[in-house]
């Protein structure tokens, strides 16, 4: 995801997209809600309560700065030394050298004896020298809050604070200060409120535990004179430092329901009766989701996508929710699904998470992280309803919704599982159902004793598909459909539809025994018509044959003696 | 600037920022404190921080005014005015 943000800030600056007054930070996701970044060279304020994550944002952003686009930076903390925070940064998974980093200890401030109002005349000479020896062009001002509590009087607090911010908005220098959320009269809440009119941006990080669960979220409070996201936007703190949940509109594409039926780009589900259903297959690009009870095989068809993914020779993604990958693939193995060759290719990767662990905007992150690394165009995750799993549902609905999205705009096709339970048969566990594009519901039917697989396609953006019901046979030769048999409203599945089957065959042979007796007879009659016919052709020829000889022959010939005729006596 | 031989001699050194309002009043406050410890109010070295950055990098100063006392092993830094004269002379003595 990392790589992600550099690339589209790279992609960003030779478009132009990033102005000189913006000071990308390199974070995923926060450039983007910044519409480009920080304000250069002007002071900025990172608020929040502890844990909030308001050190490793400014760590991480001096830490992208440095490395990836040529920036030196400067910490000073009150409030961690600098070796702490040195091995900070060493416990992030932040890749490449990371050089012209500085760190200035200003934990010394809390063994100084106070006596009376200080300047701070003398912090900004020192920071000036540092930052003119090192070529420092982002500078973070960590517990700035504590540096200031020290002082003792509203008014020099006010005037020291102003002599800072002057300091930064001269020295053309991008400078991040902390300080901590004040809640309540107090001290720290007038500081609070002071340095919040003085700075021209502020971004407020929080973080509350949802059960067991933490979330964080992050608000641009303040930016002046520019545009930027205004809503509380999740983000995710890993081995990668912050990943921000958002994806700008101009990254999000229209779902395929938009897209021309003749330019419609199919992907197979791994299941040729399946993809008949579909009218050739699922669209490329599309989110499909599998929704069913316990048993119904949605792993089954993940893993014939997943399988014909890699047999087409696309980089795959497998992310597992609760399940180990090798009893997964042991399993598929039975009913003919062999992912051992594309594992072993490269091809397919296979991830797994601990649902009940983290959070759905962890997971999510955790996802995108990987998508960046591995780059599938086709990624099948099961099941998904699993990442509510330590969460209320409709928490879960914005991350959920964030990662199709992010999907969908790096042209992923997807298959994602949801387990439903009986009481929903076909609502959507993880409510992915009005994102996606693309609706399976597996469920059971029991007949005579026997427990069979249906599946229906319940939606499908933009595709001519069947409505219709249809049974799922699993074998040892793979996954196969069979045509949907419907007896007075019933329908048959599985043994009950093979007697119907044998039940027809038996009356069709029976009928055709009726058939062929009923062709005898009528055969054997027309025989004897025929003969009939032929014995009167006889007899009427003999009678022609009399007529033609007339009426002499039929007189008696005067020596014809015959009994006929003759003399009368 | 005395620097006093030996162990437990005393060193001083005020680091300032020109002639702010702050770094006169604490030069004020410390050479009337030096007065009425009987010691010369030029034992102090003063440091202008603006001039010389490094050296309070190195003293690990950060606001100024900061007197910085140098006692033996012992070494005590106070920042701001020096206003409060008990606990500065207590420091002195």
């Amino acid at each position: 995801m990392a790589r992600a943000a550099r690339k589209n800030t790279q992609e960003r600056k030779k478009s132009g997209q990033v102005s000189a007054q913006r000071c990308p930070t390199g974070i995923p996701g926060v450039d983007d809600i910044l519409e480009g970044g920080l304000p250069r060279g002007r002071p900025i304020l990172i608020a929040g309560s502890p844990g909030s994550g308001k050190t490793v944002f400014c760590l991480q952003t001096l830490v992208n700065g440095a490395r990836d686009m040529g920036e030196p930076g400067l910490y000073l903390s009150f409030e961690e030394r600098g070796r702490e925070l040195q091995s900070s940064i060493q416990a992030f998974d932040w890749k490449g050298p990371i050089e012209d980093l500085h760190f200035h200890d200003a934990m010394v401030i809390h063994s100084v004896e106070s006596s009376g109002p200080f300047e701070i005349a003398g912090l900004i000479a020192i920071i000036e020298h540092l930052c003119t020896k090192h070529g420092i062009r982002r500078v973070v001002l960590d517990g700035i809050d504590v540096l200031m509590g020290y002082m003792g009087e509203d008014a020099a607090e006010h005037r020291e604070l102003q002599r800072l911010l002057d300091w930064v908005r001269n020295s053309d220098r991008t400078c991040l200060i902390t300080a901590k959320d004040a809640h309540g009269p107090g001290e720290q809440a007038k500081r609070q409120e002071l340095l919040q009119f003085v700075v021209d941006c502020i971004i407020h990080l929080e973080r509350r535990i949802a059960g067991r669960i933490s979330q964080r979220t992050m608000v641009v409070v303040k930016y002046r004179g520019s545009a930027h996201g205004v809503n509380a936007y999740p983000f995710v703190i890993t081995s990668l430092g912050i990943s921000a949940l958002y994806l700008p509109p101009h990254q999000k594409k229209a779902d395929p329901k938009t897209t021309h039926r003749s330019s419609r780009k199919t992907v197979s589900t791994g299941v040729r009766d399946i993809d008949k259903m579909f009218d050739g297959g699922l669209t490329r690009g599309s989110t499909t989701l599998i929704t069913g009870q316990p048993g119904t095989a949605k792993t089954t068809l993940a893993g014939a996508f997943v399988e014909a993914a890699c047999e087409r020779g696309e980089r795959t993604l497998l992310v597992l929710f609760d399940e180990y990958a090798d009893r997964v693939v042991a399993n598929l193995r039975s009913v003919n699904i062999a992912l051992d060759r594309a594992l072993a290719s490269g091809l397919l990767r296979i991830e797994y998470r601990i649902a009940s662990a983290s959070g759905p905007d962890d997971h999510v992150a955790a996802i995108q992280n990987w998508i960046s690394e591995h780059e599938p165009t086709c990624i099948a995750i099961d099941p998904l309803s699993a990442i509510n799993k330590s969460i209320d549902a409709n928490t879960a609905v914005p991350a959920i919704e964030h990662l199709v999205q992010a999907m969908r705009a790096r042209d992923i096709t997807c298959v994602l599982t949801s387990l439903t339970d009986g009481s929903t048969t076909e609502a959507s566990g993880a409510h992915v159902s009005t994102v996606a594009d693309t609706w399976v519901h597996l469920s059971y039917a029991i007949q005579r004793g026997e427990r069979n697989r249906a599946l229906t396609i319940i939606k499908a953006r933009g595709i001519a598909h069947s409505g219709s019901v249809r049974e799922m046979i699993l074998s040892n030769d793979g996954i196969s459909l069979a045509a949907a048999l419907e007896i007075d409203g019933e329908l048959l599945m599985g043994r009950a539809r093979a007697f119907h089957e044998e039940d027809l065959q038996e009356r069709a042979a029976l009928a055709a025994q009726d058939a062929e007796r009923e062709r005898l007879a009528r055969q054997l009659e027309r025989q004897a018509v025929l003969d009939q016919i032929d014995a009167l052709k006889g007899k009427l020829a003999s009678l022609e044959a009399l007529e033609l000889k007339g009426p002499d022959r039929a007189r008696p010939d005067p020596g014809d003696h015959g009994h006929g005729g003759g003399e009368p006596r | 600037m005395t620097d006093t031989e030996g162990n437990g001699s005393l060193r001083l050194r005020l680091f300032v920022t020109d002639e702010s309002p702050g770094s006169c009043a604490a030069r004020h406050n410390l050479a009337a404190a030096l007065e009425s410890l009987g010691l010369p109010a030029e034992m102090v070295e003063e440091i202008d921080v603006m001039v010389l950055p490094e050296l309070a990098i190195k003293a690990g100063i950060l606001v100024t005014p900061t007197l910085e006392i140098m006692r033996g092993a012992e070494r005590w830094l106070i920042a701001g005015r020096l206003t409060v004269t008990d606990a500065l002379v207590a420091r002195l003595s």
